[in-house]
């Protein structure tokens, strides 16, 4: 500090200061006509562009969303007290948009990218990247080809994804959606600690903000926030803070997919937000089509979810990329992905609703979550039997797809034949070994929230369950064994595990797994059972 | 996207109308009144745009309030907003028509902000210079606003030109702070 010179400094500014010009042109206004419930029609500003940001006289924003004849309407995103009948609007010439950049990580902000939680303003370099913008074109795209991990046994076994891919969760309220989500943030820690971090970015629409701040607490506490960004639009938000907030949180998703990286967005939930939009919509007299929602609302989720991505490997291809945001080709690279993990609510179990039917259409694949399920204790309450991943298996490690390859065929059949067991028909012993294997498999396949599981680990526990190792174990005994055994591995057999992890998977390596299976189910199998 | 072309139709409907009847400017200054009343009686808009109020009812109100007060033209008018069930645009039509009267009449609505009053001579040489300017009839409206803290804005139809400090020091906080 003692070094710096004062007329160093002056000349610094002087140097800023000298592009400055006292200088005042005519610029195109407009003036409000009517304000009310979050929007404003407005007269003039005839060549304002759709999408383009405004600013109202007292400082508050919007964007602008119909043209018509002599008057635009648009939506606040603020509050319209102060805002009245004849007041001046006028452009500001750039489209709507976010600074995002690294420093958004560990934070929670609004959709417009302001701070929520009290720790300051967000820091380092950060760069402009709009709310609407267009999918990458197919020359810049990949197929999907690396895993995806959610850390849950039925999903990475049976429904895996993979990055890039657009996976659906949807079920009613009350039966682990938001838990699978989050569960899959929390399991990338492991990738973050490796020093290879998917960033995960979470978009909360339209849920109470104490419910927002439990669920940034409990990331904080997992140690998922330092690659994690939240982004709050809750119920108490503007209905057009709510429908744009999945927009913010995918332009945060494409800086970190477009400079290479890998990205995963979760959007909590797409119902909430069709519903803030139709409110919009019906507030700017857009005619009302099905449900009441305007036309485009298809067309406002498909090009959202069409944003998800596997980029080209080339950095060169991908650095011409279209549309890519001016303020960051020089640090484009090729490589990076924006999975997608949309949510859906329904009501009463009907996904044949408007906006159900609507999402599914658009994603690659489904995760139904079922509230009987949820019910019976089947935590997490996956219905297997009509969930898919139609891209995901390729992302598939060998070692996971060999084990698990005919998981879901076993318990499609073992459900069919326990409705039939139910009559107390008299069953055949290969009949009852199904049912006894399906049962032991719906066991291994539950898993505690917060708990996440490296691919691994799934593997050899689901290898136990299909190989039918647990025979003799009762079913409450499960959990038990799968603890003791996986405990066993680590001790024992590190390198086995490791191996199979880099997708490896020998003749040796499942000899080895059914003799440490075997050592350790002797320990929980029952006397009665033993002496026969 | 024309979802919104409604106002903007009977703004239009409406002055052709009272130019027909060569009542344009009783009309117009129906309109201003109207338009002000709703701005000060947010109740009265509540009122035309709720649907559950009958039709029938509103128009009976209409009647009694406006009409000793505006124009045949421009009750009939209500009347037919109301009937159309269209009660709501009646903000924006009256707002759309003010900008239509005016363009119709040929007059620049110019509106001169100072950060503080100028004396009479300073004002009138200044009003003199932009009629001069803009070669047509000007409807002038002068202000003070504090808020400029220098200088001043000059609002013609939808053209601002903002020659106060506020401005210039805006414009310098952001080049100071490497905002665009
Ligand atoms: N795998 C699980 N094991 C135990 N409890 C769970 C599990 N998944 C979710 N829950 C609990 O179920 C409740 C509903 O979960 P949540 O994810 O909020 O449902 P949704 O988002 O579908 O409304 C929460 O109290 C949550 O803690
Ligand atoms: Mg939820």
């Amino acid at each position: 500090m003692s070094h710096l010179n004062p007329a160093e400094v002056s000349e610094i500014l002087k140097k800023k200061l000298q592009n400055y010009q006292w200088k005042s042109e005519y610029e195109e206004v407009g003036t409000v006509l009517q304000v009310g419930d979050g929007i404003a029609r407005i007269f003039g500003l005839n060549n304002v562009r759709s999408n383009e940001l405004i600013t109202f006289q007292d400082g508050t924003n919007g964007i602008v969303l119909n043209l018509e004849e002599d008057n635009i309407g648009a939506v606040l995103l603020g509050s319209s007290e102060k805002i009245s009948e004849g007041d001046l609007v006028k452009r500001t010439g750039r489209i709507a948009s976010l600074a995002v950049g690294e420093g958004l990580l560990g934070r929670v902000v609004n959709t417009i990218g302001r701070p929520v939680d009290g720790k300051g303003p967000v820091t380092g370099e950060l760069f402009d990247f709009p709310f609407e913008r267009k999918a990458p074109g197919v020359i810049y795209r990949q197929p999907v080809a690396e895993p995806l991990y959610t850390g849950l046994k039925p999903i990475d076994s049976m429904i895996p994804i993979g990055r890039g891919q657009r996976e659906l969760i949807i079920g009613d309220r009350q039966t682990g959606k938001t838990a699978i989500a989050i569960d899959t943030i929390i399991n990338q820690r492991e990738f973050y600690e490796k020093g290879e971090p998917v960033y995960c970015i979470y978009v909360a629409i339209g849920q109470k903000s104490s419910t927002v701040a439990r669920i940034a607490k409990l990331l904080e506490e997992k140690g998922a926030m330092k690659y994690t960004v939240i982004v709050s639009a809750p119920a108490s938000d503007p209905a057009a803070l709510q429908f744009y907030a999945p927009f913010a949180g995918t332009a945060i998703g494409e800086f970190f997919r477009d400079t290479g990286r890998p990205a995963l967005i979760v959007y909590d939930d797409l119902l909430k937000q069709a519903v803030a939009y139709r409110e919009v919509s019906l507030l700017l007299r857009r005619p009302p089509g099905r449900e009441a929602y305007p036309g485009d609302i298809f067309y406002l989720h498909s090009r959202l979810l069409e944003r998800a991505a596997k980029i080209i490997s080339s950095d060169r291809i991908a650095a011409q990329m279209n549309d890519l945001p001016e303020s960051i080709k020089h640090i484009a690279k090729g490589n990076g992905s924006l999975t997608a993990l949309p949510v859906v609510e329904t009501q009463a179990g009907d996904v044949s609703a408007y906006i159900p039917t609507n999402v599914i259409s658009i994603t690659d694949g489904q995760i139904f979550l079922d509230t009987d399920l949820f019910n019976s204790g089947v935590r997490p309450a996956i219905n297997v039997g009509i969930s898919v991943s139609r891209v995901g298996g390729k992302a598939q490690i060998k070692s996971m797809k060999k084990i698990a390859s005919t998981l879901k065929i076993d318990q499609a059949q073992y459900r069919e034949l326990e409705a039939f067991s139910k009559f107390g028909a008299e069953l055949d012993p290969a009949t009852m070994n199904v049912i006894d294997k399906g049962a032991k498999n719906v066991e291994i396949l539950k898993q505690d929230q917060y708990k996440p599981m490296p691919v691994e680990k799934q593997i050899v526990m689901i290898f136990c369950g299909t190989r039918g190792l647990l025979k003799d174990i009762p079913v409450t005994g499960i959990k038990e064994f799968e603890n003791e055994f996986l405990r066993t591995l680590e001790d024992k057999h590190l390198e086995l595990l490791k191996q199979i992890k880099e997708g490896v998977i020998t003749e040796e390596i499942t000899l080895k797994l059914e003799e440490t299976a075997k050592e350790v189910a002797e320990k929980f199998i029952p006397r009665t059972t033993r002496q026969i | 996207m024309h979802f919104n072309k409604i106002p903007v139709s009977y703004a239009k409907a409406l002055i052709m109308a009272a130019k027909e009847t060569g009542r344009l400017d009783a009309v117009y200054n129906d309109i201003l009144m109207i338009a002000e009343l709703i701005k000060r009686a947010p109740d009265l808009r509540g009122f035309l745009e709720n649907p559950v109020v009958e039709n029938k009812s509103k128009k009976k109100f209409l009647k009694e309030f406006f009409a000793s007060r505006i124009s045949n033209e421009s009750a009939e008018f209500l009347s037919l907003l109301i009937n159309n069930k269209r009660g709501v645009y009646l903000e924006e039509v009256c707002g759309l028509f003010k900008f239509y009267y005016k363009k119709e009449k040929g007059i620049k609505s110019v509106t001169l902000k100072t950060a503080i009053d100028i004396d009479e001579k300073l004002g009138a040489r200044f009003m003199e210079m932009i009629e001069k300017k803009l070669n047509s009839k000007a409807e002038i409206t002068k202000e003070v606003d504090t808020s400029l803290i220098g200088g001043f804005t000059l609002k013609v139809d939808d053209r601002l030109y903002d020659a106060s400090a506020r401005a210039q020091l805006e414009k310098l906080r952001s080049l100071l702070s490497g905002k665009t």
